[in-house]
């Protein structure tokens, strides 16, 4: 008996040990809340409001979640009313694709503009130019590139490859802009008035209207991804 | 023989019924199951570069299709960020999308009625495309953003807050009909609109020296009026901005700049304070800076404004960063699930901030590059 007692410790241990494994299991089994069918689609949006009401102890609080509940809750409500008009759904899902509007139109050639940000190029352009070239058709937009300080830079893109990039000028004052092209060679012009060469078919700028510099080979062309519902 | 003692005699019949009791009755959720709780499988939102409705159609029938082969019912958020207001003409109120680099990087001029034809493809293209799959569902984002200045003068913030408040009122007023034409053609079942608009501030223009990004009194004309035409809960709008430059901590004095004002408490305004306001922050940064950051702007909510914000979700942008690349990227590509994963702990590190179930997880990226 008295060995028995001594080992009462490790016991408690044990069952201590066994509850905490039974504990553990029963929370990471449990169940997560199964979304809500059809209409109902705020009720995730829904619960995660009323979990949080559930642990604020700050009246205020209570209110301002309850408002932003109440509303989801009238947004709820009115779509219910959507399950009495729901259309089948149709076995051919590409039939339903509306027909592509046609490309637009390219011109060849100098196109210059109101000067316009462009959040997703980092800069502020204000001409732009295109063509084709050895091939593959090339975009060039002139402008300002947000680097910090700014600098006047040019966007060259080869459609439909992993070609192009930006080519800032730090030699040039403020925004480039494009004046005028002879075949792939294009004559820029910066803020205070300083003219420059720039050569897109060997990708560089260059010196003189005449300099000669070698052509770069034409990357491959992107492989087309599958497309759902093609054209 | 020795007596044992009764605490001891009795120990393991009340362990047994402390296990009992856990295991038959109510389950408890410890704040640990907060942090446990599965990564949502992430939705993926678009730069949209050329708004056709077929191009429309395909993104929709994108998402359709993988919830339909997805097992079980999906519940996602996707934003068609459609790029910044723009008015055209003088009059003629829509969004400028984001160059198209299959057409020289020439942009769509869409306008309010373009913008409700184009969302209801993409509902049309989710809801054949996800076919036998009923109950899985979509809240789609028609998204926006503060940058530039309407292709207006600039230099009146009075003009530029009427300008703003003018497509505020027309963005609630785009999704009140979007969710009207959802219901009355059955749609709604799955599919709810909202408005959705990414409020930032950042760089200043060398010509001009103003920043790019609208100020908080501009961007706050755009919330009232949306708040003052969503007929008491008839369209939500998500703020998927970032906190720039943003303390992370609560910090009454701070601002981003003295001429760009936006504050602790002007972001928490457009982000939740305001009526229809929810939010799905960018939540980028691999150090989960970002994530820290909105924790701050929920704390001082909860400290100075009476509430925290109850986030519905992160935005990242690993796929943008795997089709562009820069620099920017080698910091800012967390996956959907590290940014989840970085909000949910940044906010629940605290009481203050503590929110049991961040609901979405979606992740941006360019509609083709």
């Amino acid at each position: 008996m008295k060995n028995w007692s001594k080992k009462i410790p490790s016991v408690l241990i044990a069952a201590a040990a066994l509850i905490l494994l039974a504990v553990m299991v029963k929370i990471l089994s449990a169940p997560q809340p199964s979304p809500a069918a059809g209409p109902a689609w705020v009720e995730n949006n829904v619960q995660a409001l009323q979990a949080t009401l559930a642990i604020s102890t700050n009246p205020t609080e209570e209110a301002f979640i309850q408002s932003k509940l109440d509303l989801l809750k009238r947004i709820q409500a009115t779509s219910a009313g959507a399950l009495q008009n729901v259309p089948e759904k149709p076995a051919d899902v590409c039939a339903f694709r509306p027909t592509a509007l046609p490309t637009p139109q390219r011109t060849p050639g100098v196109e210059q503009f109101t000067p316009e940000l462009y959040e997703d190029l980092q800069g502020k352009l204000n001409s732009r130019w295109q063509a084709e070239v050895n091939g593959q058709w090339v975009t060039v937009l002139a402008g300002t590139l947000y680097t910090d300080p700014p600098q006047a830079a040019l966007w060259v893109v080869v459609e439909n490859t992993a070609d192009g990039g930006v080519m800032p000028a730090p030699q040039a004052a403020g925004m480039l802009q494009i004046v005028s092209a002879d075949q792939a060679r294009l004559t820029l012009r910066d803020e205070a008035g300083t003219i420059f060469y720039f050569d897109v078919a060997g990708r560089a700028f260059v010196s003189s209207p005449d300099e000669i510099i070698p052509t770069l080979a034409p990357q491959p062309t992107n492989t087309p991804t599958a497309e759902i519902c093609p054209p | 023989m020795k007596k044992l003692k009764p605490l001891v005699r009795t120990a393991p019949l009340v362990l047994v019924v402390i296990a009992a009791l856990l295991l038959q009755g109510q389950t408890y959720y410890f704040p640990m199951i907060f942090k446990n709780r599965p990564v949502p499988l992430y939705s993926t939102s678009y730069y949209i570069q050329n708004g056709n409705p077929d191009r429309m159609y395909v993104l929709g029938c994108e998402l359709g299709t993988r919830d339909a082969a997805t097992p079980g019912t999906q519940d996602s958020l996707i934003i068609l960020d459609f790029g910044k207001m723009w008015v055209l003409n003088g009059n003629q109120y829509g969004i400028r999308t984001f160059s198209d680099p299959n057409n020289g990087y020439a942009r769509q001029f869409l306008s309010f009625a373009d913008l409700m034809d184009r969302a209801q493809w993409f509902a049309k293209g989710y809801w054949n495309c996800s076919a036998n799959d009923k109950s899985s569902r979509v809240t789609v984002g028609i998204g926006t953003n503060s940058f530039d200045f309407f292709n207006q003068p600039k230099d009146s913030q009075i003009h530029l807050r009427s300008i703003a408040m003018d497509f505020g009122r027309n963005w609630a007023g785009m999704v009140k009909n979007l969710n009207q034409w959802g219901l009355q053609y059955g749609y709604a079942s799955q599919i709810l609109f909202t408005g959705a608009i990414d409020i930032e501030w950042a760089g200043k223009d060398p010509d001009d020296g103003l920043y790019y990004w609208q100020s908080p009194y501009v961007v706050d004309g755009w919330v009232e009026a949306f708040d003052g035409n969503d007929d008491n809960g008839g369209a939500i709008y998500f703020n998927y901005g970032a906190c720039v430059g943003c303390p992370v901590v609560p910090d009454l004095d701070w601002q981003y700049h003295n001429d760009l004002p936006w504050s602790q408490y002007g972001i928490w305004k457009v982000s939740w304070g305001a009526q229809p306001a929810f939010a799905v922050p960018e939540i980028y940064r691999n150090d989960s800076y970002l994530a820290r950051q909105w924790a701050a702007v929920s704390k001082y909510g909860s400290l100075y404004l009476g509430s925290r914000i109850v986030f519905t979700g992160a935005m990242t942008q690993m796929q943008a960063c795997q089709q562009r690349g820069g620099t920017e990227c080698n910091t800012l590509d967390n996956t959907p699930a590290e940014g989840w994963g970085q909000l949910v702990d940044a906010i629940n590190a605290e009481t203050f901030t503590a929110q049991p179930f961040l609901q979405y997880s979606t992740d941006i990226k360019w509609q083709f590059k």
